[in-house]
């Protein structure tokens, strides 16, 4: 039982990593940065909870802002660099982020102990759910109730203009300039909302596993956070939840046998899925089936046109 | 009416217009003509807010626009059909008509709807199309389709970036037709060319935009009679 609510934590922060990751591909961002703020809301998070005894909705909530605050300090300069340029300047944040904790030293004696990040020998003391009674279905229910929430925000929002908007400028950017969208504060607004995303995810994260270093951020994470969204389709949230499901479901913990070799077999799916669905798993055709199942009608499309 | 005094745009350390003065006058089509990289593209972006000028003004109507961002402009009924037939391929038609609108109010639901059918009326192909992916349309269709996005904003002045180029003779026809139409209908356009035979069967003015600067402007008799313009444009001595 305990070994399936561990899978369910990893499935809903990594579906919270995915969906930071999905904001940004709406407007055809592709960030490797999304770790950095993953990174900045489990430090920041983590350090109030732990140093300063603060409530952990407080501490998440900071966490959040935080790691938002730099994603909107970092949408500005993004805005100038396009694709692979804005793919090496992401890495490059997260890699600044996770040397600066790797730097990190900050001990502080609390109750008698000395507790804090220890730059190389991580951040060690996040027991927050253990010294307040939490169980781990507690943790659990409360990792998925900001899955859930996040999902339907961003479910909520393709069903309004300004979802359109986001998408508009990830199809064209000039076309969207020229259809009067500000493209500045698009693009802002959704690295802004998927370092806040990003960070709870983070805050959840270091105190659902108790302890984090320098090895929990590094690029392979970053680049499972973009896959998640690139594999399920950004037609749709769902699809984001389904690829994380299917990797770190099946892939991670189904084939744990293969050791490391199971990066490699991460690798090659998303080669194979950009070959057969560059719309990602869940895309219109899909959706248009699933209702077709349901008995719904089905959308139109250019065949009976 | 349009009025544009000593315009200069640069990317960088490269200045793309050195000074650019001309004037649109209401209800007229006023064609810009010139060689590749002589600016015009650059013109029609720092007129819609795209990219901003470093010096000079833009008069609208009587409102300055002159360093206005692209959202404002678009407000202040100036449009712009970029060059290329840019549409947004993953969405449908319909849902690129109505990000046409996204300047328009949202209280205008009803009204858009019946812009939209304006425009299936003006348009037939696109309302056959209208739940396909605008990516799948022809070159020519996405043409009609990116003139009618930008229609939908309902401007009282449209810039149209070369729409005519790359496309097969009968749907150049096809896309002066409209624009005879357009002009007919009331509507003030600035169009960006270069098949100066087309051209000339719609514009009252002609500009003509090299490296940056107006070198030609004048009326379609007196640029038929102008020796540079007829050598370098009509194919004839
Ligand atoms: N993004 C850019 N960065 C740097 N220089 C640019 C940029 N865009 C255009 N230029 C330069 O500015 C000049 C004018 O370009 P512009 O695109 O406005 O020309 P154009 O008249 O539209 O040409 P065409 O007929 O080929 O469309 C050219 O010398 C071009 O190289
Ligand atoms: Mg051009």
């Amino acid at each position: 039982m305990l070994y399936f609510l561990g899978i369910f934590q990893t499935i809903g922060v990594h579906t919270l990593l995915g969906l930071s990751a999905y904001v940004l591909l709406l407007t055809g961002q592709l960030s490797l940065g999304q770790v950095g703020f993953f990174a900045i809301g489990a430090y920041v998070s983590g350090i109030l909870t732990v140093l300063f005894s603060w409530h952990i909705f407080a501490a998440l909530a900071v966490g959040a802002l935080v790691a938002g605050f730099f994603a909107f300090l970092i949408g500005f300069p993004a805005l100038r660099v396009k694709g692979l340029m804005l793919v090496v300047a992401t890495i490059a944040f997260s890699e600044i982020v996770r040397l600066f904790f790797f730097n990190l030293s900050w001990r502080v004696e609390v109750n008698g102990f000395d507790v804090g990040p220890d730059s190389t020998q991580g951040f060690r003391e996040i027991r927050y759910f253990a010294a307040n009674g939490w169980e781990q279905t507690h943790v659990v229910a409360l990792i998925w109730s900001f899955v859930i929430l996040v999902m339907f925000l961003l479910w909520w929002l393709d069903r309004v203009r300004a979802g359109a908007v986001l998408r508009a400028v990830g199809e064209d950017d000039l076309a969207a300039q020229s259809s009067g969208v500000n493209l500045t504060m698009v693009k802002v607004a959704a690295m802004t909302a998927g370092g806040v995303i990003a960070g709870i995810g983070g805050g959840l994260f270091a105190h659902s596993t108790t302890y984090v270093d320098h090895h929990t951020f590094t690029i392979l994470l970053a680049t499972f956070a973009v896959s998640y969204p690139i594999l399920g389709g950004h037609k749709n949230v769902f699809g984001t939840l389904l690829a994380v499901i299917f990797i770190q479901g099946f892939v991670i913990e189904g084939l744990r046998f293969m050791g490391d070799y199971r990066n490699i077999v991460f690798g090659l799916l998303i080669i194979l899925a950009m070959n057969l669905r560059p719309q990602g798993l869940v895309d219109g055709h899909f959706i248009s089936d699933i209702k077709k199942k349901l008995g719904g009608k089905p959308k139109k499309d250019s065949a009976d046109a | 009416m349009l009025s544009i005094n000593n315009l200069e745009t640069s990317y960088g350390l490269i200045k793309a217009l050195k000074g650019v003065s001309l004037d649109a006058a209401e209800g007229e089509v006023t064609c810009i003509l010139g060689p590749n990289g002589a600016g015009k593209t650059t013109l029609m972006f720092t007129l819609s807010g795209i990219i901003k000028p470093d010096a000079g003004s833009i008069d609208f109507f009587g409102t300055s626009l002159t360093g206005l961002a692209a959202p404002k402009v678009l407000r202040e009924g100036l449009a712009l059909v970029p060059e290329n037939r840019l549409v947004f391929p993953l969405m449908s038609v319909r849902e690129n008509l109505l990000a046409g609108a996204y300047t328009r109010n949202r209280s205008d639901k009803d009204e858009v709807e019946a812009d939209i059918e304006k425009m299936f009326a003006r348009f037939p192909v696109l309302k056959e199309r209208q739940e396909q992916n605008a990516g799948t349309l022809s070159g020519g269709e996405q043409q009609m389709l990116a003139l009618a996005r930008a229609l939908m904003s309902r401007p009282k002045m449209l810039l149209l970036d070369e729409p005519s180029v790359g496309l097969a003779p009968v749907i150049v026809n096809e896309v002066f037709a409209i624009i005879k139409q357009l002009k007919e209908d009331g509507l003030s356009i600035v169009l960006v060319e270069q098949n100066v035979v087309k051209a000339l069967e719609v514009a009252d003015h002609f500009y003509l935009l090299d490296q940056g600067r107006v070198t030609f402007a004048g009326t379609p008799g007196e640029m038929e009679n102008d020796d540079v313009i007829k050598r370098a444009y009509l194919g004839g001595g």
